[in-house]
């Protein structure tokens, strides 16, 4: 089946720190489907975690696998087990020892479409995990930026959309049938993708290629250059929020779009009591979009260090984003639900969205901080760690887990996130302190 | 007869709005060629293309006899290829890397690889994440350097490299060629070493190849020369306009082309004949000088 190149490419478990993380998260979520065997079924958020970061390990190994004498016949199918094959395999394979373990002890309270429905969303999951990083690269190049946006968003949230809606309860056969059809969806734009990325050279060139200027027997003119401290302007700080906002702000309008077609869709579904459910965990989601957010800000703390912007702005440029952001999302929330099933709004509702916006923004807050701390590997620790617990309060009670307990939890941490990040700032890596702008004096070409 | 190092006919690849070629190179077997060219030229696009990592439009890619894409694997069995793209962080260790490749290549040499790393100051212990964008690149080098492989292509090797890895590099490029099997071919910014270093040169400049010589041939063939001219420069061939100032105009002459016959037609007299390196052909072929002349 695995040809000895295939098997040595597949089988490099690197980095293997958090290929065992990811492992074990994968054996979590076994438990967590006995849970859904015994009449208790609830999102899983570790299955989609543990898909989606083996699918991430996987694609910076992708340009080294390109240079080895590998055939593509290898190559493809290395890329289809490292991304689909085994997420797959120990989605399933998790799933079913957790469920077959209930079955034989006499447990099993779910019905056999309830659990054909797990199998299916854990299928979905992988699949869809597993086909985004290499459907990114695709899109990316037919679409621009457009196109990686698409392949980022669109199918993550609406597998995990569609999965919460499975895993709450709510399965019947056309929700079976949708389900499968976008699994088979994803392996054949998986395959697509595939087979086009290696069409693409390794660096792609330039798009627009600009010619330098040829030198002139006539020195350059003397350029006008201000020595001296360059002094902040009064709006730096708006510049620099305004900024982080714009860069992830096609993200969110991408999640919210996904929401709003998501809330109209289900309209057209049984229950208003599961729909209560659903407008809850909708939310996962989001928690993902606000800690993917972490990275991105943190990505340009190393420049920001240069301009003349103290720390404390600095710290509310990042963490004002996320806030920032759960304003549409409230407004979009709000408007599809009461558009598609106005009688869902409720006290209850109203409770749950608030906690769950507070939670998403200490959940931000946090990430942020750690990121700048331990790097991505704690990064990645701190959202297994999250998805674990999160699919474990599911499962324990779903909304009804809301109390001020939580709440207050929810509120130290996001003043800790914030206090944090502006003691990394100011007194963490050097790389983050802020920097003086270096005095310069020009000297003129002559001298 | 042996088959040439790298042949390319016709080879034409349109990325995007980018286009590379048609493009005919034949590189012999035991020389060092420099690919120079400003960024966006398509140098990198070229190498990725001969190593077969993406496929052109349309167009012949030979190398050391083998034809891509058939015969990929045997290619990159006898290829070594080092691109400051590729990113081994995911590996964490630089001796985890290391074997991780040396189980692709049966031609890796355990020795030669130790020696590397002693020269390049890295341990097998290092944290790839935590080495600087040199280290990355001497890693790159090593695992590149420690085969015997019969054609390296080198994509800006020298970039992120202190003097003394610089040094060392050059040495190690020295001793590969020594070898007249071995062919060397390294596109880079650094337009001196690549003058000392190799023995053909070929230039691209949007994604047209517009010079490939012999070094030496190459630097004979074109003159710059310092003319005094009033107006309008007129379009001649084998005269390109590199600079102006007032009436005294560069220009550069292509002797091949028959530019010399053309300025003395023209009754242009060059009053000062300057000195040229590889910089400043590449300046001259590269530039667009119809700004110059407005």
């Amino acid at each position: 089946m695995m040809n000895a190149n295939v098997r040595r490419l597949v089988f490099d478990r690197s980095p293997r720190g958090l290929s065992w993380v990811v492992l074990f998260c994968w054996m979590i979520s076994g438990i967590l489907a006995a849970e859904f065997a015994l009449g208790q079924g609830r999102a899983n958020a570790l299955m989609v975690y543990s898909a989606g970061a083996w699918a991430m390990l996987g694609v910076g190994k992708i340009p080294a696998w390109r240079t080895l004498p590998v055939s593509q016949k290898d190559l493809r199918q290395a890329q289809f087990w490292q991304f689909i094959g085994i997420p797959y395999l120990l989605t399933f394979s998790s799933a079913f020892i957790g469920v077959a373990v209930m079955a034989a002890a006499g447990f099993l309270r779910a019905s056999w479409i309830e659990i054909l429905g797990l199998m299916s969303v854990g299928t979905l999951v992988a699949l869809t995990m597993g086909a985004s990083p290499l459907l990114r690269t695709m899109l990316g190049n037919l679409l621009g930026p457009v196109g990686s946006l698409i392949a980022t968003s669109i199918p993550m949230i609406g597998a995990i959309g569609l999965a919460s809606f499975v895993l709450i309860g709510e399965v019947n056969r056309a929700v079976l049938l949708t389900v499968n059809w976008l699994g088979a969806l994803s392996l054949i734009l998986f395959h697509a993708a595939l087979i086009f990325n290696q069409s693409l050279p390794l660096a792609l060139p330039v798009s627009q290629i600009k010619t330098p200027q040829a030198s002139s027997l006539v020195p350059h003119p003397p350029v006008r250059f201000i020595a001296g401290r360059p002094t902040a302007r009064p709006s730096g700080f708006w510049t620099l929020f305004g900024w982080s906002f714009w860069r992830v702000a096609p993200y969110a309008a991408f999640t919210l779009g996904a929401y709003a077609i998501f809330g109209i869709a289900t309209r057209y579904a049984p229950a208003s009591s599961v729909l209560l459910a659903v407008y809850s965990l909708q939310l996962i989601p989001l928690f993902s979009l606000l800690a993917s957010l972490s990275p991105t800000l943190i990505d340009f703390q190393r420049v920001r260090a240069g301009l003349p912007i103290s720390v404390f702005k600095r710290t509310l440029a990042i963490h004002l984003v996320s806030p920032a952001l759960l304003v549409p999302t409230w407004v979009v929330m709000i408007g599809v639900t009461a558009l598609a099933h106005p009688a869902a709004i409720s006290p209850k509702w109203w409770i749950d969205c608030g906690l769950s916006s507070l939670m998403a923004s200490a959940l931000t807050a946090l990430a942020a901080p750690l990121q700048m701390r331990f790097g991505q590997k704690g990064f990645a620790l701190f959202l297994a760690t999250f998805s674990g617990l999160w699919s474990f309060m599911l499962a324990r009670g779903g909304a009804s887990t809301w109390n001020p307990t939580f709440a207050g939890l929810m509120t130290l941490a996001l003043l800790a996130g914030w206090i944090w990040t502006y003691l990394e700032l100011a007194y963490g890596r050097k790389a983050y302190q802020n920097r003086a702008p270096a005095l310069a004096r020009w000297r003129g070409a002559a001298s | 007869m042996t088959s040439p190092a790298i042949e390319l006919r016709d080879l034409y690849c349109k990325l995007g709005k980018f286009e590379l070629g048609p493009i005919n190179l034949t590189v012999p077997r035991g020389c060092v060629l420099a690919l120079v060219g400003p960024n966006g030229a398509g140098k990198t696009t070229l190498l990725d293309l001969i190593m077969g990592l993406g496929r052109p439009k349309s167009g012949a890619i030979g190398v050391l006899g083998f034809a891509q894409p058939a015969d990929e694997v045997a290619i990159k069995a006898r290829v070594a290829y080092v691109n400051p793209d590729l990113n081994y962080a995911l590996w964490g260790a630089v001796g985890r890397a290391l074997d991780f490749v040396r189980g692709f290549y049966p031609d890796w040499n355990d020795g030669r690889c130790a020696r590397l790393l002693e020269a390049f100051e890295l341990k097998r212990t290092d944290k790839i994440a935590a080495l600087s964008f040199g280290g990355r690149i001497k890693l790159s080098l090593i695992m590149a350097l420690s085969r015997e492989a019969e054609v390296l292509l080198l994509d800006e090797p020298t970039v992120g490299l202190d003097v003394n890895a610089r040094r060392i590099l050059f040495h190690e490029i020295l001793e590969i060629v020594k070898n007249e099997n071995r062919t060397v071919v390294i596109s880079s910014h650094q337009l001196d070493d690549l003058e000392r270093l190799a023995d053909q040169c070929a230039i691209l400049a949007k994604g047209q190849l517009v010079a490939m010589a012999p070094m030496d041939g190459l630097l004979d063939r074109y003159r710059q020369v310092d003319v005094m001219m009033t107006g309008r420069m007129p379009e001649c061939i084998g005269v390109r306009l590199i600079a102006r100032q007032g009436e005294r105009v560069r220009l550069l002459v292509d002797r091949h082309a028959g530019g010399e016959g053309e300025l003395e037609a023209l009754g242009l007299r060059p009053v000062a004949d300057v000195s040229m390196t590889l910089e400043d052909l590449f300046v001259a072929l590269t530039s667009n000088p119809m700004e110059m002349a407005a």
